[in-house]
């Protein structure tokens, strides 16, 4: 039993949005309606402004509110740690996305959060799938929320279950610079170009990511909530990116 | 998501199960275990597949019963037919033998398993006729019975329901002791088969058909359980009692009671979530866009009472009360604004461009970048 948890470097991230578009690749994912995000942000009143960013997957809390409150139990915690829907369970209530602090959840039938045609509606589909990719990630496991998203159902990032999952018992790193573990890391870890995230097991205490928690002073998103996310991030000393840290400092 | 309609339950055939029906099956176990805690032994337990039997079926049919929708039917309630005449109407408990009983008795597996609906449509049949329920004070020794006779529970249930259709307590079913020795009562209530009297034209068409249906035996839905948020909620059981109930009070030229008709309101303290109708098992709940906006839509009709949408609001917005009407309502009416930022529509609670998600998304990056120590003393 791992407890998989990601790290993400802010001050190595440089909001290229790879992660976002090989996430949507790979989980055939609607545009407009990504698993992960790169939030951009801007502060302050200008001219003084600058914008910041940082990528948010789902965080798979150790203490998830989205699964206290699921009624039907459609959302649950795996053994390993992630937090995963059950699609074949789920009634479509919504209740995980208003329960959700950090807005990482996604409902089949909204309007699409683009400008853009309604891709529901230029590949409809006659199943019960919500739509029809031109493309299409070859797992399909509604038990654990991969695949299309099916109608009237949540989805969110699995932290690629249908990759991790597949790593042999043991694992420490999931590291996509080594060949023996890349093809089971996930989609956005894989891509990131400035290697900015880290895939491992959180419970080793001798895997990279406990150890760039350690020496970079990981954070946790909205700590004070008591979700303890799985995802930690990594913010130098102003707590953001470099260049804009740099500005701030002259 | 292909069951049309009841099958029997593979484990016991006295009962049998529509899973498109069942609220614990649309809503989760948190919408409805009625049936569950029913049992007087324990032995059915409801899951997100809906009912299974763990255990041996007594075939009392209390879970039936209890069932709002009519998701769940026992064997031998509904083949019972009043004699026609003008005695009084006895109605018997399946243990009881049938020359004891006597054969113009209405013969049921158990009194405790009487379903209100039942005992009003057999009002309503019996006209003037009085109908008791004859107690042979064997309940207390057995298995599926109660501490004292078992439709003393059913009669009390009755009674609201009496009052307020206006029938005078004079007519109302009564119990009725005609004790028997405890030495007679058979440990089981007997098979259905040997009890449900038909002719022989009749009973051979019965095998045939449940021959056929048992070969098909109840699947669990297949597919996404959303998906039976598409097909509207099947209700027989609660549409039963309904027409019943108007019929009763149609007797004493009365509508409808008021009380069997729930009413819902909602508070300003309303947010928007539709929660509400999302969780609604039967449909009763809903909220459709349209032209004049958002609408929520209450029909009293199809409301079971479970109470689901008031436990679930976040915002404790709403209240269930009684005296609805039985046409479909408005009870909430807002007009939508697009987000400026992503582009969906939302309901505005004051004069909002940024729809709540962005907001909270806003928050949370806000949360991410405030100045930390190292950039505060600058
Ligand atoms: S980030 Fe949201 S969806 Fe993900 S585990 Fe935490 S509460 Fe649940
Ligand atoms: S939308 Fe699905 S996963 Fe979320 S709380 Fe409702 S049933 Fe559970
Ligand atoms: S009482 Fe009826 S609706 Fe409720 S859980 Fe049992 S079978 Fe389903």
């Amino acid at each position: 039993m791992a407890k998989w948890g990601m790290v993400i470097d802010l001050e190595k991230c440089v909001g290229c949005q790879a992660c976002t578009i090989a996430c949507g690749m790979e989980n055939t994912r609607l545009p407009g309606e990504h698993w992960q995000d790169v939030i951009f942000f801007q502060e302050g009143e200008y001219p003084n402004t600058e914008i910041k960013w940082f990528p948010r997957p789902c965080m798979h809390c150790e203490n998830p509110s989205c699964v206290a409150v699921c009624p039907v139990r459609a959302t649950y915690k795996s053994e390993d740690g992630q937090v995963l829907i059950d699609w074949e369970r789920c009634i479509g209530c919504k209740y995980c996305m208003i329960a959700c602090p950090y807005g990482v959840r996604f409902y089949t039938e909204e309007k699409a959060r683009y400008g853009g045609p309604n891709m529901k509606d230029v590949f409809p589909s006659n199943d019960a799938h919500s739509w029809n990719p031109p493309w299409r990630m070859p797992q399909e496991d509604w038990k654990h929320g991969v695949g299309v998203q099916p109608h009237d159902v949540v989805s969110k990032c699995t932290f690629c279950y249908h990759r991790v999952s597949k790593a042999p018992k043991g694992t420490v790193d999931l590291d996509p610079q080594n060949p023996a573990t890349r093809e089971f890391t996930p989609a956005c870890v894989v891509t990131c170009p400035t290697g900015a995230r880290f895939f491992g097991d959180l419970a080793n205490p001798d895997s990279e990511v406990n150890k760039q928690i350690a020496y970079k002073n990981g954070v946790r998103l909205l700590d004070h909530l008591g979700n303890k996310p799985q995802v930690y991030y990594l913010t130098g000393e102003g707590g953001s990116v470099p260049a804009t840290r740099s500005i701030k400092k002259i | 998501m292909t069951i049309e309609t009841h099958r029997p339950l593979p484990a016991d055939r006295h009962l049998a199960f529509w899973p498109a029906a069942c609220l614990a099956v649309r809503g989760g176990v948190a919408a409805c275990d009625r049936c569950a805690n029913a049992c007087p032994v324990g032995v059915l337990k409801v899951g997100a597949d809906g009912t299974a039997l763990v255990g041996d079926c007594l075939h009392c049919g209390r879970c039936a019963a209890a069932c709002p929708s009519g998701a769940l039917v026992a064997k031998g309630f509904d083949e019972a037919r009043l004699p026609s005449g003008n005695l009084p109407v006895a109605i018997e408990c399946w243990k009881v033998p049938r020359e004891i009983a006597g054969e113009q008795a209405v013969r049921v597996p158990c009194l405790g398993g009487l379903a209100l609906t039942r005992l009003i449509e057999w009002l309503v049949e019996a006209g003037s006729r009085p109908l008791r329920l004859v107690d042979r004070g064997w309940c207390a020794n057995c298995a599926a019975g109660t501490d004292g006779f078992a439709g003393a529970a059913i009669l009390a249930a009755l009674s609201p329901w009496l009052s307020a259709s206006g029938l005078p307590p004079a007519h109302w079913p009564k119990q009725s002791e005609k004790p028997l020795p405890k030495a007679l009562m058979p440990r089981e209530i007997p098979s259905a088969e040997r009890q449900i009297a038909m002719g022989r034209r009749a009973f051979f068409g019965r095998l045939a058909k449940e021959i056929a249906r048992s070969e098909r035996p109840v699947e669990a839905p297949a597919g996404p359980r959303a998906a039976l948020r598409r097909t509207r909620c099947p209700l027989p059981a609660h549409e039963r009692f309904l027409a019943a109930l108007t019929q009763l009070a149609a007797t004493q030229g009365r509508p409808l009671p008021p009380r069997a008709l729930p009413r819902l309101e909602v508070s300003p303290a309303c947010r928007d979530h539709g929660l509400c109708a999302s969780s609604c098992p039967t449909d009763a709940l809903v909220i459709r866009d349209g032209e004049k906006g958002r609408q929520w839509r209450f029909s009293s009709a199809r409301c079971t009472g479970c109470g689901r949408c008031v436990a679930v609001c976040p915002e404790q917005a709403l209240r269930l009360g009684e005296g609805g009407q039985f046409e479909e309502v408005v009870l909430r009416t807002v007009s939508l604004t697009s987000c400026l930022e992503c582009g969906r529509d939302f309901v505005p609670q004051a004069a909002e461009h940024i729809c709540p998600q962005c907001l909270a998304q806003r928050a949370l990056a806000q949360s991410m970048f405030a100045p930390g120590p190292n950039v505060a003393g600058q």
